[in-house]
């Protein structure tokens, strides 16, 4: 006879355990199967250390189950632990083979035993069912989907299968005590983060790692050991153009994992489409097709523990019949609650939609989670929501009231004003530059704020939004920039005429001479201008986004004047010939404006010198300040190598310090030494899982204390100015055996398992003084300018 | 818009210092000292105490360079105002000893803020011609990436060495240990002659004759030939590198004792000074 429970709960991860800690803690009969001999089996997979996250940050944990950041094995002991004092029903090396529903109870098999329950919970994840190498061989031994600890393997030949970010952290950890060959699929690592991509593929150039592009496995053989072979496994791979034989000692495979579709398909449950990735279909209460069988966590499309570990909590109480509300509700209101006449968050959510177009295409859960992270507040009568020159970058949307837009920075009686629906600060989230107008609530004004991480996310994931935030920044950025004072209808024709183009750095977009019939306005990034002056290449100009080109070619049907080159990554907006005459000439303000200013840019051109300034300009380019907003540069001839700057900066940063004086190239007596440039879109807030990267309003990049240290900004910085430190402990050397002795202030740390931040210059935004590094130099060496105020001047001087 | 601590703000610890003994000069000539002038009267009473303070104050820079955490103020407008007000020294001191020297305590203050003075004046010097030169010889290259590279050239020249012969691979391998930079703190500051070896110059010589008669290993001879001449050229700039950076630098070492032993001299000389007139 079989044992009956009125739940049982397969697989023991996060959310199965959360559940069946709940189910004991409510006294519930249950049963919790796990198919392997311990808890949370795709977690014990992680990488050794490996920094487990607890995102959403701002979510509570409602389990037994506590969970919060840190490494792999705090919190599988955590888990261990919770689930003995909590005395779960928990029966390990229980694989479930089958599940059938018979009348009104569910039969379920493992290899030994039999089972019926009323309900039965899904938590098996997906990772149970790891992708193979799918060839002849792909389970011999020293054939492995998994690797645990790095530092395991010495002096072997490992192959690494796979383009992933898992195969990425593979291969980089085994490189450092092996010879690794990793093997991808295509021709390049398009699935990866920012930073592994980085890493790989200097790790490729360098040689620590080799990589066969394009390439399909073909077969796993064991090499015969009599033959004295220096190698275990002969791998055949077939690539584009030949079939090729690796010799190698272990092959590691990270190709992902898929849902037990088989499995699955056998238990009756129906799935959202064919697609081999595609999940099963569930209710609001987690219950799939088949009455009583609930499904949660990854498997149901939730792949963040923090998830797993709610739902399952929630899955038992809808499973008794209790209802609850989301982990989020709470959070959420007290957001919600500050628009007026709403009495829940669902009323709140609906109002949000129908009043703010933009967020109109937005499912209920997408506008949950986007709103968990955004701000939503009534602003007083002129309270200030943005300040002219900050370098804040959230984005605002207006629910109700309006805000008042100041045309003119110093006049705050010359506004415009917006109403309910509309949006605000999409210039400087787009452009990474300053704010480019002070705004100020009007009456009854109630706004949501978004941070750019989540706005950019957004923007990214769903198509409509992305249209309709391109669609005003080009109307506005038009009337700011070119024709200030015309309304939406003058300009309808040229906005429904414009396109965006996107440039890779150092690209010419168009050449001196050439047939032009568009103007650019930039939208990211900057551009040089320059033209052949005496037969030498002159740069004539610097132009950072805001600004634009390419009007002298249209105002005259010239062809162009000068050449444009990016100086980074940039995007630009392009307006077309035909529809900006049009324009021109129903407006003849406008047409004056432009042509006053293509005349003065003549002007200052024909008193250009033969070369003049170019060098420096060039090289200014070549070392990335076309997106710097603030660089550290140092005179050689007045520089006394004291690194006091250095010393400073340690002085001021608990001991490490940020910028190295002596790296970093040198042209004509100027030198850029490695020291962060507060870029205006910087790399090293792509992928920052604690998101602990943020710019002030003054336009400092800084690193917040809730680092992580898992080193992804120090990969994603092309300028190498991140690095990991030890967070000192020991007081610096007293001041007088510095001055008698001449002693290092912060002698160098030798411990190399302390752990490690990431720490980068924040230009001492806590000293009232200014950067250090600046304010030590004994010389006057070393300034810190923005790289368009000093290109400005040294094109002209 | 760099400001070197010279020109600071349009000279104006200059014009401070020239407007300052301006004044203390004509006081000076106006003064009616008796019998003669000296550190006595009432005006070298002034001047001492000027003295004595602008000599504190200026020897505070050792301090306030390696304050970092203050939130206000440049060391470049402090070291400005220290080479003009340490400069117009001279001229204070000068004027409070009334001309009258003899070998005593007071002399041996005066004496040694002429040393401190003068080791600032070198130290001027060697700011303004030393740090265009250490740019000129190293270019992008830092000292520890030479020594890098002189590793990884090494390194190259033994393999190629060893495909030659263990003869070849064993004169590399003593040349590699007889390459000491080690210039004496004398040749550091006074030698002008670039670095020379010549155990390594027997070496090239001795390659350049197998590269004639040694007709199937040329190619490789050549390149070994080209290695070693390279890093030769290599540690001749290290070798500037230290002497430059030593010239940049030494005076210091001078400098700040001689501060510390005027500080000294000047206590005893104020204290005899009250000594005698109690």
């Amino acid at each position: 006879m079989a044992e009956h429970f009125n739940i049982i709960i397969i697989g023991a991860g996060p959310g199965g355990l959360s559940a069946a800690a709940r189910a004991a803690e409510m006294g519930e009969s249950h049963l919790l199967l796990e198919g392997s001999p311990n808890i949370a089996n795709t977690i014990s997979k992680f990488q050794k250390g490996k920094h487990v996250m607890a995102e959403p940050a701002v979510l509570p944990i409602r389990s037994k189950i506590a969970f919060e950041a840190g490494t792999r094995e705090t919190i599988l002991s955590t888990w261990n632990e919770n689930i003995t004092t909590i005395n779960a029903n928990l029966k390990f090396n229980s694989e479930v083979q089958k599940i059938k529903r018979d009348g009104n109870v569910f039969q379920v098999n493992t290899k030994d035993n039999q089972y019926t329950a009323d309900s039965i919970v899904l938590s098996i994840g997906i990772q149970g069912n790891v992708r193979k190498l799918g060839v002849s061989g792909e389970d011999l031994e020293f054939v492995q989907y998994q690797l645990d600890d790095p530092d395991e393997y010495v002096d072997e030949t490992i192959v690494v299968v796979g383009a992933g970010d898992a195969a990425i952290e593979n291969a980089l950890a085994l490189s450092k005590n092996n010879k690794v060959i990793i093997l991808n699929r295509r021709d390049e690592f398009a699935r990866a983060k920012e930073g592994n991509l980085n890493a790989i593929l200097s790790a490729i150039e360098k040689g620590s790692i080799e990589c066969v592009y394009n390439a399909n496995a073909s077969k796993v053989t064991n090499i015969n050991k009599d033959k004295e072979a220096e190698h275990r496994l002969c791998f055949e791979v077939a690539t584009k153009e030949e079939s090729i034989e690796i010799e190698c000692d272990r092959i590691i495979a990270r190709l992902g994992a898929l849902p037990p579709r088989k499995f699955l398909d056998s238990c009756g449950i129906s799935f959202a489409s064919d697609e081999p990735n595609s999940v099963p279909t569930v209710s609001a209460k987690y219950e799939s097709n088949v009455n009583g069988l609930y499904i949660i966590g990854s498997l149901a499309g939730y792949p963040l523990i923090k998830q797993c570990v709610n739902q399952g909590y929630e899955v038992i109480e809808f499973i008794c019949g209790r209802d609850v509300e989301p982990a989020d509700e709470s959070l959420l209101w007290d957001k919600i609650k500050h628009i007026p006449d709403v009495e829940n968050v669902n009323e709140g959510i609906e109002i949000i939609r129908s009043k703010v177009p933009t967020f109109s295409g937005l499912t209920p859960l997408q506008l949950r989670e986007f709103l968990l992270d955004s701000d939503i507040y009534k602003a007083d009568l002129g309270q200030t929501l943005i300040e002219y020159n900050d370098y804040t970058n959230t984005f605002f949307s207006i629910i109700s009231g309006e805000v008042n837009i100041r045309l003119t920075p110093d006049d705050p009686n010359n506004t415009v004003s917006i109403g309910p629906g509309n949006f605000f600060g999409e210039m400087s989230l787009i452009s990474g530059r300053r704010r480019s107008a002070t705004i100020t609530a009007g009456k009854n004004c109630i706004v949501i704020e978004t941070p750019r991480r989540s706005m950019n996310k957004l923007i990214n994931s769903v198509e409509s939004v992305k249209r309709v935030i391109n669609d005003t920044f080009i109307s506005r950025a038009i009337k700011m920039h070119i024709a200030p004072g015309l309304d939406d209808e003058e300009i309808s024709e040229v906005v429904a005429s414009a396109t965006l183009s996107e440039f890779k750095p150092n690209e010419i977009i168009f050449n001196e001479g050439d047939a032009g019939d568009s103007l650019h306005l930039i939208r990211s990034g900057s551009v040089t201008v320059s033209k052949i002056i005496g037969g030498k290449t002159t740069t004539l100009a610097y132009l950072p986004a805001g600004n634009h080109f390419g009007e002298m070619a249209l105002l005259n049907d010239a062809p162009r004047s000068a050449t444009i080159k990016t100086a980074v990554a940039t995007e630009t907006i392009v307006l077309k010939g035909k529809e900006f005459r049009n324009l021109l000439s129903k407006n003849p303000e406008t047409k004056k404006k432009l042509e006053a200013l293509s005349e003065a840019r003549n002007l200052s051109n024909v008193t250009k010198k033969s070369g003049q300034g170019t060098d420096i300009v060039e090289f200014m380019m070549e070392q990335g300040l076309g997106e710097a907003t603030d660089v550290l540069l140092i005179d050689e001839s007045l520089c006394v190598r004291c690194d006091h700057c250095e010393k400073a900066c340690a002085g001021t940063h608990g001991g490490s310090s940020m910028l190295d004086r002596e790296a970093g190239p040198t042209v004509a007596g100027l030198h850029v030494p490695t020291s962060c440039r507060h870029c205006e879109h910087p790399h090293c807030m792509k992928d920052c899982p604690p998101d602990a990267i943020h710019r002030t309003a003054e336009g400092e990049v800084y690193i917040a204390d809730n680092c992580i240290g898992c080193g992804n900004c120090v990969r994603n910085c092309p300028y190498g100015v991140i690095q990991m430190a030890a967070i000192r402990k020991e007081p610096a050397t007293p001041l007088w055996k510095q001055i008698i002795f001449g002693f290092d202030p912060y002698p160098e740390i030798k411990d190399e398992d302390a752990p490690k931040k990431a720490v980068k210059c924040d230009m001492c935004k806590d000293l009232a003084g200014g950067p250090a590094c600046v304010r030590a130099c004994p010389t006057g060496a070393a300034i810190r300018v923005s790289p368009e105020e000093f290109i400005t001047m040294k094109l002209q001087n | 818009m760099h400001e070197s601590f010279v020109t600071y703000k349009n000279f104006y610890f200059l014009k401070v210092a020239s407007a300052l003994t301006s004044v203390l000069i004509i006081f000076y000539f106006f003064h009616d000292a008796y019998p003669e002038p000296n550190g006595g009267s009432w005006l070298g009473y002034l001047l001492g105490i000027l003295g004595a303070v602008i000599l504190i104050w200026l020897s505070l820079l050792g301090i306030k360079k390696r304050r970092y955490r203050e939130s206000q103020g440049n060391t470049v407008s402090w070291v400005s105002a220290h080479i003009y007000l340490g400069s117009a020294l001279i001229i204070i001191t000068t004027l409070h000893s009334g001309f009258q020297f003899a070998l005593n305590i007071h002399f041996l203050g005066y004496f040694l803020t002429l040393l401190v003075v003068l080791t600032g004046f070198y130290g001027l010097y060697a700011y303004s011609v030393y740090p265009d030169k250490i740019t000129a010889n190293c270019g992008d290259l830092t000292r520890d990436t030479m020594f890098d590279e002189v590793i990884e050239l090494d390194e190259r020249s033994l393999a190629i060495a060893e495909s030659l012969g263990a003869d070849f691979y064993a004169q590399i391998l003593d040349l590699i240990s007889s390459c000491k930079i080690k210039p004496s703190i004398l040749q550091q500051i006074f030698s002008n002659s670039d670095y020379k070896n010549e155990s390594l110059e027997s070496v090239v010589n001795r390659i350049e004759n197998s590269i004639n008669s040694d007709n199937d290993n040329r190619d490789n001879l050549k390149l070994l030939h080209d290695l070693i001449l390279e890093k030769y050229a290599l540690l001749k700039r290290i070798d500037w590198d230290i002497r430059f950076n030593c010239r940049l630098n030494w005076w210091l070492y001078l400098h700040v004792p001689l501060t510390l032993a005027l500080i000294a001299a000047v206590t005893i000389h104020v204290f005899i000074i009250f000594y005698y007139w109690w």
